[in-house]
């Protein structure tokens, strides 16, 4: 044998070997089999092709990657997932392709028998955002133990969960309203309303027409006729902002502020429009107070300013001098005064009879002590009766301590209620006892005429003032409607709300 | 110098999981270790088995370095990448 041909067989042999070693070691999966002139292919571990025709078929996306996580085969669907040719896959590592931590890529190529959970990701590729679900289990492939990774594409799913969310988050955020809240489609018809509008339209609106539901009237200045106007303004695309409105069939409130503007769907189209309403009662309500308050005190003004000139008029005839002028006009101003503020403290909502007694007689006299004995007093009057019957019980202490019953050390004051005569309406008396005796011979003063005539400013309102012996008798009758219950709330005016 | 273009033909049996793993292996390879100075021939047996007898092949896949000369064969997969540069002296000549 020649050293060439001894060099080719030595060649052989180690080919021969390097086969036997590489088909025992599993590193080839076909051998080439038969005659020279009839060679056969054999494949090792069985046959792949039918299981890669089966996978082409599937609709679900799948992948057989190798145990270092490269993509040996994927079908069509897994790689039209990622905007490939499935060729274009082989040999790539899985974890490339993913946008996914290393957690996830380990979890996905586990060879748990029991698979592996689904990992969602959310491509972005050059034909859409998609959203797809991965899970991998364990594939042997030939001589190949590696992982089949399978994926469903969940965009449509996803997209459905999404809108559902979404729909249900906006019927919350519906219902949590305070306002009522009505959507309409682009034909009219209410779509959606919430607890707010139910009430409003006293019926569920879902399903009627806008035009139908509740009637609403605008200012003819508005430039909006009617619910019709109003959606129409609204889908054509400009908004209506507080609007004030007035729904006369409402039920409860019927003044409102009305909001319209058209509901932008996918791509800036308009798909109807949504009215919001809120209620304007309770602002109307306070501006319908304030305008009463304002002419209230525009009255009360004018009431005390032709009071102080009375006064002042009265005493400049009576006032012995300027300095005696100067000393009653201010005490009988003061007495004013005393009456408005305790007026003041009770918002003007009425005084009882006992709180006007005790303001104009405890700057004369103690009222603990047993000189002045208060009676049943807590009758309300109405804060009219309360400045007359302020005036006419300091003029009355007044005389009680220049010349009555407190001018000496003895004497005493009863202020009691007593049994009117018409059976209505509330009558005080007083009665002073044990002082100096006086008589009706005395100069009539302004005072006097302010205790007998201070209460005719009311109908049915009287003063009768006696001189006994023993003292002055006043008794003073404040007509019923002067009286104020309580518990009940004055309104501005003379009236009376319950 | 400038190195020469090498031939390498590789012997697959149409898309057996090891087939498919030496094709995209090699390419990777080559594409890294001399880029621009290969060839590569893939042969399918499945298609045509009577090409084995051309370079003696009995298992599949098998890679052979025509040129240069003299020629050299490595047997399966090529996921061993020193085992295929060292076998084929891929980078050296």
């Amino acid at each position: 044998m020649t050293p060439d041909a001894l060099d080719d067989l030595k060649r052989r042999l180690l080919e021969a070997e390097e086969t036997i070693r590489a088909i025992r070691e599993g590193e080839v999966d076909a051998l080439v089999i038969g005659l020279h002139d009839q060679p056969e292919i054999f494949s090792i571990g069985g046959d792949s092709e039918a299981f890669r025709s089966f996978m082409e078929v599937m609709d679900t996306g799948a992948a057989a990657v190798d145990d270092r996580g490269c993509i040996i085969y994927a079908n069509t669907t897994f790689a039209s997932a990622f905007d490939k040719e499935a060729q274009a896959l082989q040999g790539v590592p899985i974890a490339d392709m993913l946008p996914l931590p290393d957690y996830d890529i380990a979890r996905l190529l586990t060879p748990d028998p029991q698979g592996s959970d689904g990992i969602e990701i959310t491509l972005k590729a050059p034909s859409g955002k998609r959203d797809l679900l991965l899970s991998g289990r364990p594939l042997r492939l030939g001589t190949v133990n590696g992982q089949a990774i399978t994926l469903a594409d969940v965009t449509e799913r996803v997209r459905a969960e999404r809108a559902d969310q979404t729909e249900r988050m906006a019927q919350a955020i519906l219902a949590s309203a305070n306002e009522a809240v009505l959507v309409c489609d682009m034909q009219g018809f209410v779509t959606h309303a919430n607890g707010a509008a139910f009430d409003l339209c006293n019926r569920d609106p879902v399903g009627l027409r806008f035009t139908d539901i509740v009637p609403l009237v605008s200012a003819p200045d508005a430039g909006l006729d009617g619910n019709a106007d109003i959606l129409n303004r609204a889908m054509s695309g400009r908004p209506v902002r507080g609007l004030e409105v007035v729904a006369p069939t409402a039920r409860g409130s019927q003044d409102f502020s009305l909001s319209a503007a058209p509901l932008l769907m996918a791509g800036s189209d308009i798909g109807g429009c949504v009215v919001t309403l809120v209620d304007m009662s309770l602002r109307k309500e306070a501006e319908r107070q304030q305008l009463l308050l304002m002419h209230e005190l525009d009255h009360r003004v004018k009431n005390t300013l032709a009071m102080v000139l009375a006064i002042s008029r009265r005493t400049l005839q009576t006032a012995p001098n300027l300095k005696g002028f100067g000393d009653v006009f201010t005490e009988r101003v003061r007495a004013l005064a005393a009456t408005h503020n305790l007026l003041a403290r009770n918002a003007w909502q009425g005084l009882s009879v006992r709180d006007i007694t005790v303001a104009e007689l405890s700057p004369f006299a103690d009222l603990g002590g047993d000189r002045v004995d208060l009676g049943m007093l807590d009758q309300l009057i109405t804060p009219d009766a309360a400045i007359a019957l302020g005036l006419i019980l300091h003029e009355l202490a007044t005389n009680a301590v220049k010349h009555g019953a407190l001018s000496g050390d003895q004497g005493s004051v009863r202020v009691h209620p007593v049994h009117a005569d018409d059976g209505t309406g509330f009558v005080i008396e007083w009665r002073e006892r044990g002082g100096r005796r006086v008589g009706q011979d005395r100069r009539k003063g302004y005072g006097e005429t302010v205790i007998t005539q201070g209460m005719l400013f009311a109908h049915g309102g009287k003063t009768k003032l006696s001189y006994d012996p023993e003292g002055v008798i006043c008794t003073i009758h404040i007509p019923a409607g002067h009286l104020v219950e309580a518990g009940t709330r004055l309104v501005p005016v003379g009236g009376i709300v319950s | 110098m400038q190195q020469k273009t090498k031939k390498l033909v590789l012997y697959v049996a149409g898309q057996t999981p090891k087939s498919l793993a030496a094709i995209s292996n090699l390419r990777r390879i080559c594409e890294e270790h001399m880029p621009g100075r290969y060839v590569i021939e893939v042969i399918d047996l499945r298609q045509n088995p009577k090409l084995a007898r051309e370079h003696n092949i009995i298992a599949i896949p098998t890679l052979v370095r025509e040129l240069p000369v003299p020629m050299r064969k490595i047997i399966g997969d090529l996921s061993d990448e020193e085992k295929v540069l060292v076998s084929l002296r891929l980078g050296e000549e």
